[in-house]
């Protein structure tokens, strides 16, 4: 059986980080892979020279980040352009579609969880709102003095 | 109705106008790093975006070089028209700024 050969070459003691070139090939639009990914291995060479490995593959994750965000393959300028104004239209409504179809599963699983584990769910729904730590310390604190002070009162 | 550069644009274009023939992702970045104006890749890629949606300026894969891992460049041009839009853009610049000057020397 004959290996495939890796779509491009890596060159040797620099990789570009598997999290960056994930979310490249998932997110961005397939047109500018090659380019990002080539932008992304020069800049990642560049910093693992001067900042070292760490760093360099962290600042690579950032940036996939905002290039996914700014060249995605769901938005930007080029989605849906050339295609006249009833094919912008269609596809405009694919993404609603799509983001509908997402809050849909998230509420759907919000349900879920409360009718599995209300404890749970609870919880979740409590760091969710309230992700100060120290806020949820005290109102913990609070509370378990109210706990002992009412027991003591009933005793 | 005329497409003018905005401030970020402008700053991009001159730096693939600078670069003569060798404008790419990285290159326009550390030119601007350069200049004293630092952004991420993201930044300068949604900025060509709108620039070559414009028409400022066209865009062609370039060769691969083995720093890239293989990888061709996305390399920029600018077009007739962003050379007009920039000299549009300094005309503005140039019919304001003594009027600025009078204010805020």
């Amino acid at each position: 059986m004959t290996q495939r050969p890796p779509p491009f070459e890596e060159p040797s003691g620099t990789e570009l980080p598997a999290l960056a070139r994930w979310l490249v090939r998932t997110l961005c639009a397939a047109a500018h892979v090659e380019e990002l990914e080539g932008d992304l291995l020069e800049l990642f060479a560049r910093r693992a020279a001067r900042y070292g490995i760490a760093r360099a593959r962290w600042a690579s994750v950032v940036d996939a980040l905002g290039l996914c965000a700014r060249r995605s393959r769901f938005t930007g300028p080029r989605r849906g352009a050339g295609l006249g104004k009833a094919g912008e239209l269609r596809v405009y409504w694919g993404l609603m579609l799509v983001v509908l179809g997402l809050v849909g599963v998230f509420a759907a699983a919000c349900v879920m969880l409360s009718l599995v584990s209300p404890k749970l769910a609870a919880l979740i729904a409590f760091a969710w709102f309230f992700p100060d730590p120290i806020f949820v310390l005290s109102a913990a604190l609070k509370a378990r003095r109210a706990r002992k002070r009412g027991s003591r009162a009933r005793g | 109705m005329p497409q003018h550069l905005t401030g970020l644009e402008e700053l991009v274009f001159l730096a693939i106008v600078s670069l003569d023939g060798e404008a790419y992702g990285v290159s326009i970045q550390d030119k601007l790093e350069r200049a004293g104006m630092p952004t991420s890749l993201g930044v300068v890629y949604a900025t060509l975006d709108r620039l070559e949606h414009k028409g400022h300026i066209t865009s062609s894969l370039g060769e691969a070089s083995a720093v890239r891992g293989g990888r061709r460049k996305r390399l920029f041009e600018p077009t007739p028209r962003g050379r007009g839009a920039l000299s549009e853009a300094n005309a503005v610049r140039a019919r304001l700024t003594p009027d600025a000057r009078k204010v805020m020397p």
